[in-house]
């Protein structure tokens, strides 16, 4: 007969089996997670060296690292934001008036040197504004965001008259298509903004406090973090890395577009999770989101050059989102439980 | 009957309209529609509002309303040129509204189509402009012929190839801006077509950009260059996917002295590319005229004549030799044209 010690010795044993069994797991998928994306991006490159046709050559190599230049400082600005739990739909509006801007400000026949200041400030106040309201009104940054798109975007098509505007500006387009060192520009202001980016998220006080506010707002505050000033923070350089990276496109283009940018902040979006970032705070690394753009950028290149169906890119894009978001819901539940 | 046409427009303020469109009058001119005239209520819907190809026909449109004095309730369209669903609201808002007269240039071909029938169905005069609808609902389209106009990109690009290699030959590729898109389906089929009668070209490479307006345009175009080198020549059939590749030339450095490049429709920067000879051609559409016609057009089918089911606006070249040409001039910035109050240059 059964007594009842026995069985608790039973019981003992069995879940001490199940913890082990929970510990591997969630190592595996740690493992998965950690070596993921940067595998992923390792198997693309082989294979697509084998596979596709000039994937190797330099110019091609050019053109993945100025094509991922754009959409990467975008999702930049939006790493800061999703850290702090809060998302950013406005940014490829911000784009599209920052774009328009510069080439309106261009072909009124003002200097380079005015016009870039001049639309990076107005990145400044629309992040301002998104963050004050979210801060100040206790808006979700969803609705305020989502309101700046759609107020932007018909801002753009409104100044902008609808049209794409030309202007004359031979040393800023010369810019976008040139390369410096055999690296285009673009991916060099990519870089730079990368490494400020990091910088200061990892290695300052006010870095950290981002962290600190996703994690948990009202221990922040009670710690003392001005919790405010922090989400205006992330606003504000998502609103001004936005209205760079217009200036970019117009380059690139050699005119304003008033729908350059349409869906871009999806696509930031994406990049930014793929990158290991996290829609419900504290997580995410500026490298991740490299690696994310990166990522997106080799598969779509790769797949073009195969003579595959561009959507088709966009379909594994999708995929793969889910699957990484997958794998880190997998880790988290058994990182409680054991 | 010509005369007779004649004085019923210029009782409206143009002449030269009433003999451009003098043919048009088969039916006669009852005294009843020149007085009517200025009572008839007009939709003007294209695909969007957005791009300078729109603008030009949305001018053209506009001067035709100011020249023949007729209330027009809207000028409008979605705000993509891909938003399908978009475009059949904003028709089904203004068959609300119960004008004579839909003038509609359709996002696609079979999506508008019960739309398109339920406004003929209720009796409002439906002009269709620059792309079909898989329909007989509408009394008269006025569009670019599509198949005609890929067939001169054909042609105007093996003539570039020619000059710059010495023989038609090789290999080329083309861009799309949106599969399925009526006007675009019809211009590649003409390409596609007036490739075969230079047997030494083949086309090795196509590629959609899938509707997207910004950088996908370039990107494609950038593979297609380094999947295959040995490319002499490529074709883009629409403003966006032209503009895209301009771009991707200049990124990888193509020599435009070895790869020629043929394009659909004008924007500024597309003007200036041509003058420096980067771009060897660009077939031009008359969108200003698709606007000011459509709403001739109208005007007369809702004064009850019997228009033609379809009317060719015409395709043209512009190349970097007759770019300077009045006739150039006029396509290239119908804006000018809208200045000078005429409809038709050249």
């Amino acid at each position: 007969m059964d007594t009842l010690g026995a069985r608790a010795v039973r019981s003992a044993a069995g879940s001490a089996r199940d913890e082990q069994r929970n510990r591997r797991r969630l190592l595996v998928w740690t493992l998965v997670l950690r070596v993921g994306l940067v595998g992923i991006i390792v198997v693309l490159l082989v294979f697509f060296s084998v596979a596709a046709p000039g994937f190797l050559s330099a110019q091609n190599l050019q053109n993945n690292l100025r094509q991922m230049a754009v959409v990467g400082i975008l999702a930049i600005g939006e790493t800061f934001v999703i850290i702090t739990a809060g998302i950013d739909l406005s940014v490829g509006s911000m784009l599209g008036l920052g774009g328009i801007l510069a080439a309106l400000a261009l072909s009124a026949g003002w200097s380079v040197a005015l016009v870039i200041p001049i639309v990076l400030a107005a990145g400044v106040v629309v992040g301002w504004i998104n963050g004050w309201l979210i801060k100040g009104g206790a808006l979700p940054p969803f609705i305020v965001t989502l309101g700046m798109l759609g107020i932007l975007r018909g801002l753009t098509q409104i100044v902008g008259n609808g049209q794409q505007v030309a202007f004359s500006a031979p040393s800023l387009v010369a810019f976008a298509s040139d390369k410096f060192l055999g690296i285009p520009n673009l991916f060099w202001v990519l870089l730079i903004v990368g490494i400020l980016a990091g910088t200061f998220l990892r290695f300052t006080r006010r870095g950290r406090y981002i962290y600190a506010v996703g994690s948990n707002m009202e221990g922040s505050r009670r710690a003392g973090i001005n919790v405010g000033a922090t989400i205006v923070t992330v606003y504000v350089l998502s609103g001004l890395l936005a209205a760079l990276a217009g200036i970019l496109i117009t380059a690139r283009q050699a005119q304003g577009d008033p729908n350059a940018g349409t869906g871009y902040e999806l696509d930031a979006i994406a990049a930014a999770v793929l990158g290991g970032a996290s829609l419900f705070g504290a997580r995410g690394t500026i490298l991740g989101t490299f690696l994310g753009v990166l990522l997106v950028q080799i598969m779509t290149n790769g797949l073009n050059l195969m003579n595959f169906d561009p959507q088709v890119a966009r379909m594994l894009e999708g995929a793969l989102l889910i699957a990484f978001v997958f794998a880190d819901q997998q880790r988290k539940r058994l990182a409680s439980s054991t | 009957m010509a005369e007779c046409s004649r004085r019923l427009f210029l009782g409206s303020g143009s002449a030269v309209v009433g003999a451009a469109y003098g043919a048009a009058s088969i039916a006669g001119c009852a005294p009843k529609a020149a007085s009517s005239l200025g009572r008839v209520r007009l939709s003007f819907i294209v695909k969007t509002p957005n791009s300078d190809y729109w603008q030009d026909c949305l001018a053209g449109g506009k001067s035709a309303a100011r020249q023949f004095g007729i209330e027009a309730l809207q000028f409008t369209g979605p705000s993509s040129e891909a938003d399908i669903t978009g475009q059949i609201s904003v028709v089904e808002d203004a068959i609300a509204k119960r004008p004579d007269v839909i003038v509609l240039a359709p996002t696609a071909a079979q999506a508008l189509v019960p739309t398109i029938e339920k406004a003929y169905g209720s009796g409002i005069k439906i002009i269709l402009i620059d792309s079909v609808a898989n329909t007989n609902a509408y009394q008269t389209f006025l569009a670019t012929n599509n198949y005609a106009a890929g067939m001169l990109a054909a042609k105007t690009l093996a003539a570039a190839i020619q000059r710059k290699t010495g023989e038609a030959a090789g290999q080329i590729a083309y861009s799309t801006f949106l599969s399925g898109v009526g006007s675009l389906t019809l211009r590649d089929r003409g390409f596609r077509d007036g490739v075969k009668a230079f047997p030494k070209l083949s086309i090795v490479a196509h590629r959609d950009a899938g509707g997207n307006q910004s950088t996908i345009p370039i990107g494609i175009v950038s593979d297609v260059l380094t999947r295959f080198p040995a490319l002499v020549g490529y074709f883009a059939d629409s403003l966006i996917t032209l503009q895209g590749a301009v771009t991707a030339f200049r990124e990888n450095n193509i020599s435009k002295s070895k790869v020629s490049l043929v394009g659909f429709d004008s924007s500024p920067l597309l003007i200036e590319a041509l003058h420096k000879g980067s771009v060897d051609g660009i077939v031009l559409q008359d969108p200003y005229q698709m606007g000011y016609g459509g709403i001739a057009y109208g005007i007369l089918a809702a004064a009850g004549l019997i228009t033609p089911k379809t009317i060719d606006t015409g395709s043209y070249v512009a190349t970097p030799e007759n770019l300077d040409t009045p006739q150039m001039q006029g396509l290239l910035e119908p804006m000018t044209r809208r200045h000078l109050g005429f409809a038709r240059t050249g």
